[in-house]
């Protein structure tokens, strides 16, 4: 797939279109079967691709696919599309692109929540996190993270946990939606200690912590990416990071574990999806693709200065990736009582 | 102060662009178009060019809705005057004494002043619109979605009471967009309501399909047998335009009266541009020595209410894009268009796209430059474009709305949808019931459950907190007054009418003119 074989191969097509008036259709029809097998494999993609980030802009999916769109885009030789559908913490966006059709040119941003968290807490979801899509490639993971508001009295996880105790019915805590990784991770953080904070879902990150930063919210969970630029501008306060270990972005701040909460760990994932039936050279393709983005330092120097981790894999891979973190996630689901109303 | 002066420069780098540049020229071209055109209001024009902006960037898309909205104020005056034809409903009132003018011979006069009226106006508007928004984002992180929530009750309540006609037809129409705006899936469980089975409903009514159906084709459906056809031998040439000094002098006063009430009911949400035209005109006449002239051809009838339909169209974009609250049916599509854009209206707009924001208001002084050149040569092409007659505009009009509608999601369901919305709106329009409140409920639905909701999740299920936090206090104090205002003036009107019945000849004369599309 070099540049020098497009090449070619798009002087090759002005060739077939200038013999196929001036000389005998026999040619015409041997050269056309000759070209035939390489049309077929270069064809894809010849058009722009839409990429469904299913929140707003500006939050941490956001911030994964708009580097990865672009740089897949020039690999592909195609413009990528970024198309934000926010909403029901990110399943509208989802159901849109398990509804698509199955010709590579609507793909996923697919994040924990859609693909792992939100089959089991949603009562009703238009879509099934497996059997409506085809798993391209992970692409990057980040711990979340637990932000306070610089108003609010405390400096580490136990004097919030002693706060929310003194005063109950006095914290709340924004996420991208119900089904975000932020939102479980706070309703894992309440089932684990104990302490009366409410969940309020927004749309996305990006307004959610708009009110966290005008103090309409106390706290958030939210992947490290999203929170970062705030925390070192020091408009919010950065508590805990939900990693076995300290993040490299951010190291004067505790794990969970050494804030005094065992075992309390939280990953929040992003990967690509397609529609379901996808045909496999597409498919393949894609994922060789993105993971050569993945690979890259452009990409890498974009992203893990923020804290996240980037990181390809085979499509068996993620689909087994995938699998495993359903049954996780779903235990969580239940263990912590989280549910939609 | 300062501040505002260096966003501003960089909002002339963002609007010069050459790209945003074309698509601010297109937009005005197309306005000024639509805006002599009768039967094709800016907000026919606007929804059918929407669809095409889905795939562009904001900043030239909204560029180019705002130059269609703008540039069609300025389209609207040239048939009033010259053709006695209130394309536009707020330039009704400038038929008055603008043909008028155009039979004694003096139309170019009356354009001329209306350019020069609407250009100060404009300029003044976007004045205040660059010192009075820096204000609005000192308050952006103090409104929550409790003052979001109070702020939009009162956009709604004034935009379903303050239009033309009784304020209890204009709430329930509101209630009906709110209920319409409901349809979709919700945002916070993904559950799917009001969709009656129909998979192209979970994802809202389209906006487009609603506005065209309610503007486009269900006033279509209304005058396509009242319209006649106007012919015209009207001739303007340059020369004619140029206003005498005398008559500049005389222009003056009422140029900046208009200009000020322009500007006041723009800050007011909820005042539809033809409320603020009538006001102008009629104020004018109040104050005027000789009001016996007026309707005979007053130069001042036709300068003040132009200034007040375009300053407050200008100004009309602070409420809109910081507050997110609408001053009427168009501004309530350019607020769909942004929300479709992913842009979410309120005080953190203006921090948040500011290229969006200061381009925007540096592409209205680019804009209404272009529209003062475009004005001079194309006047007399547009005229031309009057003489197609009706039989053919109509049907051609309703194939474009078919075609627009179809492209933005290429299915027939929203061309259905069209047609359900357009014999709907007819039959609400027969029945005196106002049609923008139903779009802008439509509009701010979404956004003012949303707010509701979370405002009622942070207060853990306490509805005084819209009554205890002292911003969301004013504004349902606004809301209280509101509603006391319009019971008060209800009581008043009904015991002036048991008094006498006698009729000022300037309600007479407005009356005369159809006035539809509000």
């Amino acid at each position: 797939m070099s540049v020098v074989d497009d090449k070619e191969n798009l002087m090759a097509k002005q060739r077939l279109s200038v013999l196929g008036r001036f000389v005998p259709t026999g040619l015409l029809l041997l050269a056309s079967a000759l070209w035939l097998p390489f049309a077929i494999a270069d064809a894809y993609p010849d058009k722009p691709i839409r990429l469904v980030v299913p929140f707003p802009p500006g939050g941490p999916t956001d911030i994964v696919a708009r580097p990865l769109a672009q740089f897949l885009g020039e690999r592909l030789k195609q413009q990528i599309i970024v198309d934000n559908r926010g909403g029901a913490g990110g399943s509208i966006g989802a159901e849109l692109v398990a509804k698509a059709p199955a010709d590579g040119y609507t793909l996923l941003m697919a994040t924990v929540g859609t693909h792992a968290i939100n089959a089991t807490l949603y009562k009703r979801l238009g879509y099934d996190p497996v059997k409506d899509f085809t798993p391209i490639s992970l692409v990057a993971a980040a711990p979340v993270a637990l932000v306070a508001n610089p108003s609010v009295p405390v400096k580490s996880v136990a004097d919030l946990i002693a706060l929310a105790k003194a005063t109950p019915g006095s914290i709340n805590f924004g996420s991208a939606g119900n089904g975000t990784p932020g939102h479980l991770t706070g309703e894992m953080f309440r089932a684990a200690t104990g302490a009366d904070i409410r969940h309020v879902p927004y749309k996305g990150s990006a307004p959610a912590l708009s009110d966290l930063l005008g103090g309409q919210t106390q706290i958030m969970f939210d992947p490290l990416q999203s929170v970062l630029s705030q925390v070192r501008a020091g408009r919010l306060k950065l508590l805990a990071v939900s990693s076995k270990t300290r993040s490299p972005a951010a190291p004067d701040a505790p794990t969970f574990a050494e804030a005094g909460l065992e075992d309390f760990e939280a990953t929040a994932w992003w990967g690509v999806f397609a529609p379901a039936n996808l045909p496999p050279a597409i498919a393949t393709r894609l994922n060789t693709e993105i993971n050569a983005v993945v690979r890259s330092e452009g990409f890498r120097a974009l992203l893990v200065p923020l804290g996240v981790t980037v990181s390809g894999d085979t499509r068996d891979e993620f689909a087994q990736f995938q699998q495993r973190e359903l049954v996780k996630w779903g235990k969580a689901v239940r263990d912590s009582g989280a549910s939609v109303d | 102060m300062h501040q505002s002066l260096v966003d501003l420069w960089y909002g002339f780098g963002v609007a010069l662009q050459p790209h945003n540049l074309m698509w601010s020229f297109f937009g005005v071209l197309v306005g000024n178009l639509i805006g002599v055109l009768p039967g094709m209001g800016a907000l026919s024009a606007i929804s059918m060019l929407l669809p095409l902006t889905y795939t562009m960037h904001p900043v030239p898309a909204f560029l180019m809705l705002a130059g269609i909205f703008y540039g069609s104020m300025y389209g609207g005056a040239i048939g009033a005057i010259l053709l006695n034809m209130p394309s536009h409903p707020p330039h009704a009132v400038t038929c008055l004494d603008g043909y008028p003018m155009t039979r004694q011979g003096k139309g170019g006069t009356a354009l001329g002043i209306t350019m020069i009226a609407s250009f100060f106006a404009a300029s003044f508007g976007i004045t205040v619109m660059v010192f009075a928004s820096p204000l609005l984002v000192a308050a952006a992180l103090k409104f929550g979605p409790t003052e979001i929530f109070s702020i939009m009750l009162l956009g709604l309540l004034a935009g379903g009471t303050m239009a033309r006609g009784s304020p209890i037809k204009g709430v329930a129409m509101t209630v009906i967009g709110l209920l319409i705006g409901v349809v979709g899936t919700d945002v916070n469980s993904g559950t799917i309501r009001f969709a009656f089975g129909f998979p192209e409903l979970t994802d809202r009514v389209d906006l487009v399909a609603l506005a065209l159906g309610l503007f486009g084709v269900a006033d279509f459906l209304r005058s396509v047998n009242r319209m006649h056809f106007v012919g015209t031998e009207t001739k303007v040439r340059l020369r004619d335009m140029r206003p005498s000094k005398a008559e500049l002098k005389q222009a003056f006063f009422p140029m900046l009266r208009g200009t000020l009430i322009g500007t006041l009911f723009g800050a007011m949400p909820g005042t539809g541009p033809t409320i603020t035209t009538f006001i102008a005109y009629a104020f004018e006449r109040r104050i005027s020595k000789t009001p016996e002239r007026f309707g005979q051809g007053a130069l001042e009838g036709v300068a003040s209410p132009e200034a007040a339909s375009h300053s407050k169209t200008q100004v009309d974009f602070i409420p809109t894009m910081s507050l997110g609250i609408p001053g009427d049916a168009v501004m309530a599509l350019l607020l769909g268009a942004l929300m479709i854009q992913g842009i979410n209206p309120g005080p953190q707009l203006i921090s948040e796209h500011a290229d969006l924001f200061w381009g925007l208001i540096a592409s209205f002084w680019v804009g209404n430059v272009l529209l003062l050149l475009l004005n001079v040569p194309l006047i007399g092409l547009w005229v031309k474009v009057l003489q197609v007659p009706y039989r053919l505009m109509f049907p051609c009009a309703l194939f474009f709305i078919a075609v627009g509608v179809y492209s933005t999601n290429n299915s027939l369901f929203e061309v259905n949808e069209v047609l359900v919305f357009g014999i709907a709106g007819a039959i609400i329009m027969a029945l005196d019931f106002p049609i923008a409140p139903i779009l802008l409920g439509y509009v701010l639905g979404p956004l003012v459950e949303e707010n509701f909701r979370r405002a009622l999740l942070l207060s853990r299920g306490n509805l005084g907190v819209f009554f205890e936090r002292p911003i969301s206090l004013g504004f349902m104090t606004l809301c209280i007054l509101l509603v006391a205002a319009q019971i008060f003036f209800a009581i008043r009107a009904a015991r002036r009418k048991r008094r006498d019945t006698r009729d000022t000849g300037y309600r007479a004369a407005s009356e005369a003119v159809p006035l539809h599309n509000e």
